[in-house]
């Protein structure tokens, strides 16, 4: 009996580590088998690229939700940075003014949000929420619901080879996580957003600004959704108000698959990372497989759900709980 | 010196508590109707400054425009109640209103049985909902995001991604025929808030549900049957959507991949304007109803201003956020 349980519990000490990994290969493997081109070095780095938004707000994410806060606005900011960056691009014709004005941007809103959320104790999903509909609709609104075309050689540096022949994104992509690792790990702020995320009235009661720091951390996760924008405006060179919609989603998604827990507190952005490469394999290899919009769709709410599935199920096991909760329902 | 400093002290004390119980009264008013005087004020405001707006087939446009983001409403706040979440009516939408679409299209079903699978559909998408939330255990908003992605790919599937007419009878009597100056659409809604706002203020149902939204482990402790509760509010919640989904095929006459896409959105602005807590617990029903007729009246006045569309969803963002901001303002000061 002892035995089984702590073979459960390694079981699950292993899944909740590496389960994340395992799916990852699984899903590899399985799209290496229907796809033969799939697992080309050219694909694989493409796979990375084309997902750099995703993989910076992903960052800031993490701090969202091992805060226990939520972030549902980064997809509409990255709209409405693109469109700000070409607004001020075609009016001044200075690629980093513009590029400053739009980080700018995406940095007023999250801490206008972190403000909100921090000082008037407003559930940050409702607060997020209104900035999803209005940020997008000010993209919208801006440019009168049209596409601008950015052509400036710095949209040709960030498709190009690089250093090393890592392409920009990559590097952006590295400088990211390598920034918010240090954050997270090496700051003061870092210590507040997994206090405040496991156990907020105490962190208040050892006499931190709680509020205060989480105005901070909305501000930091602003500067990661600003410089996302800048690599999604620079992936095809145009600004569309209708961009990135539904990132938000597939980051939140990508935190939770790593087995970063929903309920904060703990987490860390290796889980994240792995979270968000399940994600854009996902979405590069239902995409290369040529079907329809409504199949990946299909397909990619499916994996996603067993996903999070296999990530409760091995968290379970970990603490040595049964690994599924019927006794109430068996109660009564 | 000192005595005239003291002295105004005690008689402050004094008459403070009955000035204190007045301005605690008339706040605690204006915030638990807060919606409401929204709505009024409105009202008077967009009737001032356009003279089309308070016209009679103006205001029952408003009602009718509102009672798909109406009906979904009713389930939301339920599943907001109980402390849950649900993303998934948008597609559920999508799902049944095309199910029902093709089934009358090309398998020559009669409304009443397409309107049965289309219902059965949505409470079989709650129930599936409720049982990975409550049984496996994972979060609402991720569980229902996952069910949002996957029942918009098997949405747009079920109507082989194009579009699909309804040219049911029943289904054009419901958005064409009225009742009492009302469409029957706007009356399916307002029954269904009538029949729910009986059912949470009246029933144990009702009961059960503020009580697990209050405190979970209390009311399971008390003995309440929480997990199956919470279980039936989801399947519940699917239902709504379901009957939300039958109201835009009748009021589109038509279905297509982007229907209902973006609708848990207004759904949970208009529980929220409706002054219903996210964290649960707290709310009304029939007070989604206004935040859903506030919603829907704000857009209207901007298309009848010759607002351009694309300012609608910045405006409605921001009435999101300031409905909040004043429903917080209120709360404060009448707590204060």
């Amino acid at each position: 009996m002892m035995q089984s349980t702590s073979t459960r519990r390694r079981l699950g000490a292993f899944l909740s580590e590496y389960g994340t990994l395992v799916m990852l290969l699984l899903l590899v493997a399985l799209f290496a088998y229907l796809n033969p081109f799939f697992l080309t070095f050219e694909n694989l780095r493409t796979v990375l690229e084309q997902n750099a938004a995703l993989a910076i707000v992903a960052v800031g994410m993490t701090f969202a939700i091992i805060s226990r806060n939520i972030d549902l606005a980064p997809g509409s900011i990255i709209a409405l940075v693109g469109v700000i960056i070409a607004l001020v691009y075609v009016n001044t014709g200075n690629i980093a003014v513009a590029i400053v004005a739009g980080i700018a941007t995406a940095v007023v809103i999250d801490l206008f949000n972190g403000i909100i959320i921090a000082k008037l104790g407003i559930n940050s999903l409702i607060v997020t929420l209104a900035a999803w509909i209005w940020a997008r609709g000010l993209a919208i609104s801006l440019t009168n619901a049209d596409s601008i075309v950015v052509r400036d050689p710095f949209v040709d540096m960030m498709n190009s080879g690089g250093i090393l022949g890592i392409s920009p994104p990559i590097l952006l992509i590295a400088l990211a996580y390598l920034v918010g690792w240090f954050l997270l790990n090496r700051t003061k702020l870092g210590r507040y957003v997994y206090a405040i995320g496991g156990d907020e009235r105490a962190a208040i009661e050892a006499g931190v600004d709680t509020a205060f720091w989480k105005i901070v951390m909305f501000g930091v996760m602003g500067v990661f959704t600003g410089v996302a924008g800048v690599v999604n405006l620079s992936k095809l060179g145009t600004a569309a108000p209708a961009a990135a919609y539904g990132l938000e989603l597939d980051a939140i998604v990508a935190v939770v698959i790593g087995g970063n827990p929903f309920q904060g507190g703990e987490g860390n952005l290796r889980k994240t990372f792995f979270g968000v490469l399940f994600i854009a394999v996902l979405n590069n290899g239902l995409n290369n497989l040529g079907m329809r919009d409504s199949y990946f769709y299909l397909y990619k709410g499916i994996v996603i759900l067993i996903a999070l599935f296999f990530e409760v199920v091995s968290r379970r096991l970990l603490r040595g709980e049964p690994s599924l909760d019927m006794s109430d329902t068996i109660a009564s | 010196m000192s005595e005239m400093v003291r002295q105004p002290a005690p008689r402050a004390t004094t008459q403070t508590p009955e000035a204190n119980d007045t301005r605690a009264r008339v706040l605690n008013i204006l915030s638990t109707y807060s919606t409401l005087w929204v709505v009024i004020a409105l009202l008077i405001l967009f009737g001032v400054t356009s003279d089309k707006f308070l016209s009679g087939t103006n205001l029952i446009n408003i009602v009718k425009q509102a009672s798909v983001v109406g009906v979904i409403g009713i389930g939301m706040t339920l599943v907001i109640l109980i402390g849950g979440i649900d993303l998934s009516v948008g597609s559920v939408v999508l799902l049944t209103s095309g199910t029902a679409a093709v089934l009358m299209a090309s398998y020559g079903f009669d409304a009443l049985p397409a309107i049965v699978a289309g219902l059965a559909i949505g409470a079989l998408v709650g129930l599936a909902n409720g049982v990975i939330v409550e049984i496996v255990g994972i979060s609402p908003v991720i569980a229902t995001l996952g069910m949002l992605i996957a029942l918009k790919g098997l949405g747009q599937i079920v109507i082989n991604n194009t579009w699909v007419f309804v040219t049911n009878s029943f289904f054009e009597a419901l958005a064409t025929e009225r009742f009492l100056f009302l469409p029957l659409l706007a009356w399916v809604m307002l029954i269904l808030y009538a029949i729910m706002s009986v059912v949470m203020q009246r029933t144990r149902f009702g009961h059960y549900i503020y009580a697990i939204g209050n405190n979970s482990v209390a009311a399971r402790l008390a003995g309440l049957p929480v997990v199956r509760l919470k279980i039936i509010v989801y399947v519940l919640c699917g239902l709504f959507a379901a009957i939300a989904g039958m109201m835009t095929a009748s009021e589109l006459g038509i279905v297509g991949p982007p229907v209902g896409s973006g609708l848990e959105f207004d759904a949970i602005a208009a529980v929220v304007l409706g002054g219903t807590r996210l964290s649960g617990g707290i709310g009304r029903v029939e007070r989604t109803l206004l935040g859903a007729l506030l919603l829907t009246m704000v857009l209207n006045y901007m298309t009848l201003r010759g607002i351009p569309d694309v300012w609608q969803a910045t405006v409605t963002g921001f009435i999101v956020l300031g409905a909040v901001l004043l429903d917080r303002f209120a709360r404060r000061s009448a707590e204060a």
